[in-house]
């Protein structure tokens, strides 16, 4: 298989990286907003650790499919091509759409790990933005992806992004206050 | 002022129950972070193979294959006299395509001299984004007699192959000129 992907070896590699990287993120987000939203009655430790696996797998992939272009050898982008927005012309705003999320995704989602020295509160207004990232990555890949308008890949990113988006719809609709309930205001006399 | 502290817990720090807690709980997490892992690497060769099997570059490159093995044919332009044996002439028209992107062609020529037919055979070949070419043969001057006996003295075919840029493009014969003198 590797003699007969011959020089397209690290393109396919790359394209591959980042499906795993959108899949993975997809389902980093949904565990992460079933803990916070509390959508799920399953152990919050346990999620917990699933969730901090699944973000460093999809950072890891993140990594990995910018890196594996730098050996693509028909495309031959330099290092700042690949990390910084903008600089590329390769399908330009797309493709800094996709840099932005990457580092979204690497910075949001390492943050955690300084959560006590940033503080608690600010972390958690901060990691909120990973959603954002995620949401950039899959505006990237679908504006980009050499696979975008492929079947196979819209059925798979469907069945990836389906229940997430549908868990981050809860949890926004579960935290907005419902305007009925809203104690009325005292009246001064 | 409140603090955040954690209530202290000195009196069970020590014991066995916290500590065998504590170990089936780090169990637990390196089997979790094991699943990850698998699950993770099995997902990567699955969708390697899919990009490789279904993608766009994926399934160009078993086209590749082929059209390294096809990067050159010769078409063989052959006109049979029945009066003179020797009354031959072979029209060869070469296409040599050059390796570059994906996409096959196929490309056929058919050439009809006075009274005599030239069968030409076709020719599949690849061609490439940057550039196909095809190259003119001349038969040697007086080399076929028809069968209604006139001479040609030569046979000139020229082909020229347009290129294709893309995967799926195949390429067209957009001439082919010949000459009887």
């Amino acid at each position: 298989m590797l003699a007969v992907s011959g020089s397209h070896f690290f393109w396919i590699t790359s394209r591959a990286f980042g499906i795993v990287a959108l899949i993975l993120a997809s389902a980093a987000v949904g565990v992460g907003v079933s803990m916070s939203g509390r959508l799920t009655r399953r152990r919050g430790p346990d999620l917990r650790i699933v969730h901090e696996a699944l973000s460093l797998g999809a950072i890891g992939a993140v990594v990995l499919h910018a890196a594996a272009l730098l050996g693509d050898s028909y495309f031959h982008p330099s290092l700042a091509t690949l990390t910084v927005p903008f600089v590329s012309n390769y399908r330009g705003p797309f493709m800094a759409i996709g840099i932005i999320a990457g580092w979204g995704a690497v910075l949001f989602g390492l943050s955690f790990y300084l959560r006590e020295r940033i503080g608690i509160a600010r972390w958690k207004v901060l990691h909120r933005f990973t959603a954002l990232a995620w949401i950039l990555g899959i505006v990237h890949a679908l504006g980009e992806g050499s696979d975008a308008g492929r079947p196979w890949f819209l059925l798979m990113l469907a069945l990836t992004l389906g229940p997430t988006l549908g868990l981050l719809g809860a949890r926004i609709m579960r935290r907005r206050p419902p305007a009925a309930a809203a104690p009325p205001a005292p009246l001064a006399h | 002022m409140p603090t955040d502290d954690p209530p202290q817990r000195s009196s069970t720090a020590s014991s066995p129950q916290l500590a065998a807690r504590l170990r089936a709980r780090a169990r637990r997490v390196r089997i979790l972070r094991r699943r990850v892992a698998v699950l993770v690497v099995a997902l990567f060769l699955a969708v390697w193979t899919a990009v490789f099997a279904l993608g766009t570059l994926g399934s160009t490159t078993t086209s590749t294959v082929r059209r390294s093995a096809l990067a050159t044919r010769v078409v063989v332009l052959t006109r049979r006299g029945d009066e003179d044996e020797g009354a031959r002439s072979a029209t060869t028209a070469t296409r040599t395509a050059s390796a570059a992107s994906a996409g096959s062609s196929t490309a056929t020529a058919l050439t009809t001299t006075s009274g005599s037919t030239a069968r030409i055979a076709s020719a599949q070949s690849a061609t490439s984004a940057a550039s196909t070419t095809s190259t003119t043969s001349t038969a040697p001057p007086a080399a076929g007699t028809t069968s209604n006996g006139t001479a040609s003295s030569g046979t000139s075919a020229s082909a020229t192959a347009s290129s294709a840029t893309t995967a799926s493009a195949t390429p067209t014969v957009t001439s082919v000129t010949t000459s009887q003198s």
